[in-house]
């Protein structure tokens, strides 16, 4: 029990929302008797309210943030009305609306080509999708399988524990603001060795010395970044009498703890784009450009499929082949094919 | 400086993709399970850029890449699929392919009855001209 009340005092931020979108998809479901559509509606917008306060995390209000809320919102709302609408043709029209808002998440996620790319192949897959719920659908007007779901109960309690222990694995994981608490402090006191200037070799003293939040500097950093051990040792531990030269490697060692947050920190994106036209693309992994993201997005994704990915750009043209052949042998039977159709049945 | 993360990203990738198995799991209408399986998919695609995106890495766009043009083939064998299904059936109810089931497995039934189709009033009738209408005779309530 009491392991119980542990889990759900450290993990509500994740489980309230998962609750509440649970409610919502199992009370607007369709149904025969459709009489929980209120309360499943409030159900869901709680649940987006209370997934973007506790689960979203970012700084300060910033046009990226309002852009990407404002998209992914959409994009659930979206989700959410296609699981509930009865019509197959108001079902597609949101799931238009699914795929137009992850357009904008795509953009926001600097991948310009795959936004456009998937606007034209969805765009025509949803167009062919209408065509066929217009020749198929509307013809026998909304049926009884449209009015029902199949266990709705089970099968949205198996989907969202599913649910939850992905986003309490991410919330586990992704937990960061500590980590990058105590790198803060790190930095800031490397900041200050470096701001000194002139032979002070006591303040250099005083600040390796001081605690960091109830450590000294070098066991702070020793914890921090263990793979480099012996350098922090080097560096801080022996304290050059140079006041320069440490200073130098002040900076080296920030530099580290840069490149260190983008593994274990928080994940900022790389704010640094370069350009890949100097650099050969099967080269890239190795090289320093392995956490930018390329500028020419067009030309750095067909340097890159034509490269690394050269097999597997042959193979996706093969399925598209046989996907096309496959579609025409499955749908190109006649009505008239009589004695097809018996032997199947 | 400080911006969004990728766990954010990676949340929404989550949803779409529970909601669009919800949507496969539940709803009996071929055409939106078909959209279903394509949401799921759109999770998927949003995880690998943001993954992309965070790494400074080609590879995640490469494979959205690949994803989407696995969709497109799905998208037409589906549509071959349900419009052959549908020619035999006369309906894109899935249930009524239920005999494809395990021997052991229990045929679900819908047990709610539909409502009533709703009765459409019928059309008002003008009275012929000519004739005086029949009076109802006022009363009052005071």
């Amino acid at each position: 029990m009491d392991k119980i009340g542990e889990f759900l005092r450290e993990e509500w931020p994740v489980l309230l929302p998962v609750v509440l979108g649970f409610l919502a998809v199992y009370w607007l479901l369709p149904r025969v008797q459709r009489d929980w559509l209120i309360p499943g509606s409030l159900a869901g917008a709680a649940a987006l309210v209370s997934a973007g306060l506790f689960l979203i995390k970012h700084e300060f209000a910033v046009i990226e943030a309002v852009l990407f809320y404002s998209f992914s919102g959409m994009a659930i709302l979206g989700a959410a009305l296609m699981l509930a609408q009865h019509s197959p043709v108001r079902a597609a029209m949101s799931f238009a609306l699914v795929v137009l808002s992850t357009c904008g998440l795509f953009l926001l996620l600097a991948a310009p080509f795959l936004m456009a790319a998937t606007i034209i192949i969805y765009g025509g897959a949803i167009i062919i999708t209408f065509l066929f719920v217009i020749m198929l659908a509307q013809q026998i007007g909304t049926t009884s399988a449209d009015l029902r779901s199949r266990e709705p109960l089970l099968a949205s309690l198996a989907c969202f524990v599913l649910l939850a222990s992905v986003l309490i694995a991410l919330y586990q994981n992704y937990e960061t603001r500590a980590i990058d608490g105590r790198f803060a402090l790190v930095e800031a006191k490397l900041d200050r060795v470096i701001a000194l200037n002139g032979k002070n070799q006591k303040a250099l003293d005083d600040i390796l010395e001081e605690n960091v939040a109830e450590k000294r500097l070098v066991e702070e950093l020793d914890e921090l970044m263990p793979h480099h051990n012996e350098e922090v040792v080097n560096i801080l531990e022996n304290k050059p009498a140079d006041l320069v030269e440490s200073q130098k490697l002040c900076k080296k060692l920030k530099g580290e703890i840069e490149q260190m947050r983008h593994r274990v920190g928080s994940l900022w994106p790389s704010r640094k784009l370069t350009s890949f036209s100097d650099v050969p693309a099967n080269k890239s992994a190795s090289t320093e450009t392995k956490e930018t993201m390329p500028h020419d997005n067009v030309a750095a994704l067909g340097r890159s499929l034509f490269t690394e990915y050269l097999v597997a750009v042959e193979l996706t043209g093969m399925l598209l082949l046989v996907a096309t052949i496959g579609a025409i042998v499955i749908a190109g039977r006649r009505e008239g094919d009589e004695t097809a159709r018996e032997v199947l049945r | 400086m400080k911006t969004l993360v990728l766990e954010n990203y990676l949340i929404v990738g989550a949803i779409l993709f529970v909601l669009g198995m919800v949507g496969f799991l539940t709803r009996r209408n071929l055409i939106i399970m078909f959209l279903s399986a394509e949401m799921m998919l759109q999770g998927v695609a949003v995880n690998l850029l943001a993954f992309a995106r965070f790494r400074g890495n080609m590879g995640g766009q490469v494979l959205a890449l690949f994803i989407i043009t696995v969709a497109a083939c799905e998208a037409a064998l589906a549509l071959a699929m349900i419009l052959m299904l549908y020619r035999r059936r006369k309906s894109l109810d899935v249930s009524l392919w239920q005999d494809l089931r395990e021997p052991n497995q229990e045929a679900t039934l819908d047990e709610e009855p539909l409502p009533p189709a709703p009765v459409e009033k019928p059309l008002p009738h003008l009275t012929i001209a000519g004739i005086e209408p029949v009076q109802e005779k006022e009363t009052s309530h005071v």
